[in-house]
């Protein structure tokens, strides 16, 4: 459980940018091997008013809405006697204990103590950094301090009536690392997938820039990106009827290249799909890390509109069905993978073995890149 | 079992100290086409049947990036991992992964010596080469009708040697199961293999321990004499590896049962007893089946009171001994020999 130091708190939240402002830091030791990163806590619509019980990075946690609606989460048994505070309620923009009736602020300090006369300094909760986002309510993990803010994604945003999308949450037994360095293993598209692809080509990018189709450029330190890419074989839909149907639906049936971009954060992803270099549809992948062995992929996927509403209608039937079949065929080996007892690595493993490098970084509890 | 017992389990010791020996892997009828998880020796293991429908049994992740093999394919007599398509085949060699021009020499997963036999698949426990091999039980091999067979399996957190030395603990037959005698039950170490040739073909001497135990008071139950068992002389002859045993109960120097116990070694604090219990035809169809399902009754109370003590019993290892403990003693100083060439089998894989 995170300890909480008096003193070195900051004032209560005001403004939009004091929401990364978050007190004495919670501990990072919940999930091992876990990155600092932001992920999700819950949907933005669960998140009330009144305070919700949640649990991250194994700790026990709870969610509340201060009295700008801007979400709070901090530890959840109140530091008096250890009641729980998803059973308290929300009084004039704090969260009131149920059992003797101590108020916390946004900040995580006590800020009032019925019939005490004065409020012991180390009456206070530590809170995580919070934003909200694409429907989601995010949680810094790693310091009081965010190292970046949440990436842009536009689709949720400022394109939003671009797309048509939905939801999905799967949970797993795997790991974050494990839901994450899946988008640069491309070598599993083939095998354990089935892509039927020739001329395959992944590359590591380079620069933020060449993301930018996914939304603004991620902060360099904190950014990952690759580049996938093949074309599907000529086939005659005559004497293949089966794998034709299955290439077809591949490339959403325009034409035979099919390149996938990729890019993301120590904590999630941005998928731009393409057919023969147009736009077909976008993903965004989240994770929720509730604790070890209990880990939730989850996040929005949706088709680009395309201005014939059936051919639209098509791409998202497709998009869903591709994307719980994959799912299907994925959670199975997150659930029963022990990377330890692997480890001899092949040349295509060039960009698992980059990203874990990368991810690395993040797990090490030295201070995060800024 | 004293009243006061707590019946909650005790801690269980962390690590398995394992003798080095075949033990039973999983039933013949649970592995088909499809790979199999199998959770032993404390490990992720995975048993599959290669071309020749030979089980195989293999470390279960793939050596590449450590996905369960238990959810592969077995594609052309090779197991196929289920994540990028590398095959494996019965050695545990790799031999093909897609995409690469040419497999990878040195790709490999541990493999276990396996036989099957009796209905089970033995694995072997120390190394990777069996030091010799599985000695069976004839009249299991026996043509049908000679005997009535049963198959007995019981789950229990007690240590496989807790389980093993049970048949050379004379003493607890009189106490926890209640054996009435006149004459004191007595029990003999066996030092030569001829003697417990009843139970089956000889082993390697080291490998082998054996103990013959008689009584000549024994107060035979009213149930067992009105179906014309008129003696008082009773003995049980068992003999085995590390690993299994074999046992022959006679009355009246008449065979009246046979059996063959093997042990699982799920994990630390989770072994499974299992096996054949064999109970000879004579032609007298009344007779039989009354002995058939006195013995099985029997074999069923017992066990249960066993499993009772198992239960609660505290990890191996305290032990105040007495002068009747000496077959105990003499089988547990015969297993740790096998946990130390284990130990050492082990290292070198």
């Amino acid at each position: 459980m995170t300890t909480t130091q008096p003193g070195t708190g900051t004032p209560a939240a005001g403004g939009p940018d004091e929401r990364f402002a978050g007190s004495p830091a919670p501990g990072r030791d919940g999930i091992e091997g876990l990155a600092a990163s932001w992920y999700v806590a819950l949907r933005s619509a669960q998140l009330k008013r009144g305070p919700t019980p949640v649990t991250l990075f194994g700790q026990e946690l709870v969610a509340w809405r201060d009295a700008d609606g801007y979400p709070v989460v901090m530890p959840r048994h109140c530091p008096h006697q250890g009641a729980s505070l998803a059973l308290g309620r929300v009084v004039d923009g704090c969260l009131r204990c149920p059992f003797h009736g101590w108020r916390f602020d946004a900040s995580g300090r006590c800020v009032h103590i019925p019939r005490a006369e004065r409020i012991p300094s180390t009456a206070r909760q530590a809170t995580y950094p919070t934003d909200e986002r694409y429907g989601y309510v995010w949680v810094w993990y790693g310091g009081d301090r965010p190292a970046f803010a949440v990436p842009d994604f536009p689709p949720l945003t400022t394109s939003r009536g671009r797309y048509l999308g939905f939801r999905y949450s799967d949970r797993t037994r795997g790991t974050a690392r494990m839901l994450l360095e899946n988008a640069v293993d491309y070598h599993h598209f083939l095998t354990l997938h089935g892509l039927e692809l020739d001329r395959v080509e992944f590359r590591m990018l380079a620069e933020p820039d060449q993301a930018v189709d996914n939304g603004a450029p991620i902060d360099g330190d904190t950014w990952f990106g690759s580049w996938f890419e093949g074309t599907t074989p000529k086939l005659s839909p005559s004497r293949h009827p089966w794998r034709w149907l299955i290439q077809a639906a591949t490339v959403f049936g325009t034409g035979r290249h099919f390149q996938l971009l990729v890019d993301g954060w120590s904590g999630g992803q941005r998928f731009t799909m393409y057919a023969d270099g147009r736009e077909i549809h976008k993903v965004l992948l989240a994770i929720t890390p509730t604790r070890d062995g209990d880990i939730t992929q989850l996040g929005w996927a949706g088709v680009r509109r395309t201005g014939r509403p059936w051919r639209t209608m098509l791409n998202f039937a497709l998009l869903y069905a591709q994307s719980r079949a994959g799912t299907a065929q994925d959670i199975p080996i997150y659930n029963t993978t022990r990377a330890e007892h692997g480890g001899f690595h092949v040349p295509y493993d060039k960009g698992v073995l980059r990203f874990r490098h990368y991810y690395q970084r993040w797990v090490d509890p030295t201070e995060p890149k800024r | 079992m004293s009243a006061f017992a707590s019946a909650e389990p005790t801690t269980v010791p962390t690590d398995l100290d394992l003798a080095s020996g075949w033990y039973i892997g999983m039933r013949s009828e649970q592995l088909a086409d499809r790979p199999r998880r199998l959770p032993l020796f404390g490990r992720d293991l995975v048993a599959w049947r290669d071309g020749t429908d030979e089980p195989v049994v293999l470390a279960g992740h793939c050596a590449h990036l450590g996905a369960s093999l238990a959810l592969g394919r077995v594609v052309d007599g090779c197991l196929r991992c289920p994540f990028h398509h590398w095959r494996y085949d019965a050695s545990g060699a790799c031999v093909h992964v897609p995409g690469l021009p040419q497999r990878p020499r040195i790709a490999r997963v541990r493999t276990y010596p396996t036989v099957e036999r009796h209905g089970y698949i033995w694995v072997w426990y120390g190394g990777t080469t069996p030091l010799y091999p599985l000695p069976g039980v004839p009249a299991l091999d026996a043509p049908r009708g000679r005997y009535r067979t049963y198959r007995f399996s019981r789950t229990t957190p007690a240590s496989p040697r807790r389980v093993l030395e049970n048949a050379f603990d004379f003493y607890h037959f009189m106490t926890l199961h209640h054996v009435k005698s006149k004459a004191p039950v007595d029990l003999t170490m066996l030092t030569e293999q001829s003697q417990a040739a009843e139970n089956g073909p000889p082993m390697p001497a080291d490998a082998w321990i054996g103990a013959v135990l008689e009584s000549r008071g024994l107060a035979v139950p009213r149930a067992i004499r009105a179906v014309g068992v008129k003696t008082d002389r009773f003995s049980l002859l068992v003999d085995g590896w590390p690993g299994g045993q074999r046992l022959t109960f006679y009355l009246d120097g008449t065979v009246m049962a046979k059996e063959l116990l093997g042990v699982t070694p799920v994990a630390a604090g989770h072994t499974v007893m299992q096996g054949w219990t064999l109970v000879p035809r004579t032609g007298r169809l009344a007779r039989d089946t009354a002995l058939f399902w006195m013995y099985r009754a029997q074999h069923w109370l017992g066990t249960r009171e066993d499993l009772a003590i198992y239960r609660t019993a505290a990890p191996d290892g305290h032990a105040v001994p007495v002068r009747y403990d000496h077959s105990v003693l003499r089988f547990r100083k015969y297993w740790a020999g096998w946990v130390d060439h284990a130990r050492r089998a082990e290292a070198e894989t």
